[in-house]
C-alpha cells in the first residue's frame, strides 16, 4: 500500500496518512492532522459537509438563516396560514356604518354628508369602495341628485340618481368603484349634488354604509 | 364632517328645508348656499316606522344642527335675523 492524502481536507489542511504498517510515517503528518482537526468546521476543504441527518430535529432557529434568503421554493405550497401574516399586511379596510342624518337644499355644488370614512393610511395599492344609502327628495318624480365619492374633498366617482318616486319616498342607492390614490392618508366622503331645487335627504331609517378596502398585494 | 358647534339645534323638529328656505327668503334673509341639517350618527332601530311618501319628513334626531355654508364652503351659522323665522317655522304653513 501507499500513503494517501485526506480527501475531505484541502490546501494546508490536507494531511497524508499511512494505509499500511510498512508505509512511511512522518511527524509532519501529525502536525498537519492536528492543524486540520483544529480548523475543521465542515465547510469545503475543512472536513465532511454535514448532512441533514447531522442535526437533531428542532435544533436550528431562524437566527441561523441569513436574512432575506428564504424564497418561495423553500416554503411548502399551501402551508402559509392567516396567522403568519401581520394584521392588515395584505389588505386593510375602514368602514362607516350608521344612520346618517343629512338634509340639504344646496344646489349646484356637491355637499359632503356625514357618511365619511376614518382616514385611511394607504400604501399605494388599489382601493375598492362600496357605498350604499337611501335617498329622498322633496320634489318627487323627476328630481335629479348626483352622488359622488370624494377623496380628500374632490369627487373621484359619481352616480346620477333620478328620483322617480313620490315626494320624500326613499329610494335605495349603491355603487362600487375602485380608486388608486398615491400612498398616504386619505379620507373618503359621500357627497350629494342637488340638481333639482328642493330638499334632498338621507333616509333616517336606513343604515348608510361605506367600506374602503385597500389591496396591498 | 361634524358641526357640533355650528348652526342651530333643531333636535326633534319637523322641517321641510326647502319650505323653511322659502320662508327665510320671504322674510328677507338670504341663504345663497341653502340650508343643511346633519346630526350625529344614530343607532339602527329596526322598529322605526318608515317614512310615508308625500308626508312630512320625520323629526330630526337629537343633536341635529341647521346651518348654511359661507363663501368658502365652510359650515356657517345662519344670519341672526333668521332666528325668529326658524323658531316660528311650522311645517306645512307658509309665511
Amino acid at each position: 500500500m501507499a500513503r494517501q492524502n485526506a480527501t475531505n481536507f484541502s490546501g494546508g489542511l490536507q494531511f497524508p496518512y499511512a494505509t499500511a504498517a510498512t508505509d512511511l510515517f512522518k511527524k509532519e503528518d501529525v502536525q498537519t492532522l492536528a492543524l486540520a482537526v483544529d480548523q475543521h468546521d465542515h465547510s469545503a476543504g475543512k472536513g465532511l459537509l454535514l448532512p441533514n441527518g447531522a442535526f437533531a430535529d428542532n435544533t436550528l432557529n431562524g437566527s441561523k438563516l441569513i436574512d432575506g434568503t428564504v424564497t418561495s421554493a423553500k416554503i411548502a405550497d399551501g402551508t402559509i396560514v392567516a396567522a403568519d401574516l401581520a394584521a392588515d399586511a395584505v389588505t386593510q379596510w375602514v368602514t362607516y356604518e350608521a344612520i346618517a342624518t343629512f338634509s340639504s337644499t344646496v344646489t349646484g355644488s356637491y355637499v359632503p354628508t356625514p357618511v365619511t370614512l376614518p382616514a385611511l393610511m394607504t400604501t399605494g395599492g388599489r382601493l375598492q369602495l362600496w357605498c350604499s344609502f337611501a335617498l329622498a327628495h322633496s320634489a318627487g318624480p323627476g328630481a335629479l341628485v348626483r352622488a359622488a365619492i370624494m377623496r380628500d374633498g374632490s369627487a373621484v366617482a359619481a352616480l346620477s340618481i333620478y328620483h322617480n318616486a313620490a315626494v320624500n319616498q326613499v329610494i335605495p342607492c349603491s355603487f362600487v368603484f375602485s380608486d388608486l390614490p398615491a400612498a398616504g392618508a386619505h379620507t373618503y366622503t359621500l357627497a350629494l349634488y342637488n340638481v333639482t331645487a328642493g330638499t334632498m335627504s338621507l333616509d333616517g331609517g336606513t343604515t348608510a354604509s361605506m367600506i374602503a378596502t385597500e389591496f396591498k398585494r | 364632517m361634524t358641526q357640533t358647534d355650528v348652526g342651530t339645534d333643531v333636535s326633534g323638529r319637523v322641517i321641510v328645508l326647502s319650505d323653511l328656505q322659502n320662508d327665510l327668503v320671504a322674510g328677507g334673509v338670504s341663504v345663497p348656499r341653502g340650508l343643511t341639517v346633519i346630526a350625529p350618527p344614530q343607532e339602527f332601530d329596526p322598529n322605526k316606522v318608515p317614512p310615508v311618501p308625500g308626508a312630512l319628513p320625520p323629526p330630526y334626531p337629537d343633536g341635529a344642527r341647521l346651518f348654511t355654508y359661507d363663501d368658502q364652503w365652510q359650515p356657517s351659522d345662519l344670519p341672526p335675523e333668521a332666528g325668529p323665522i326658524v323658531a316660528a317655522y311650522t311645517p306645512g304653513v307658509t309665511t
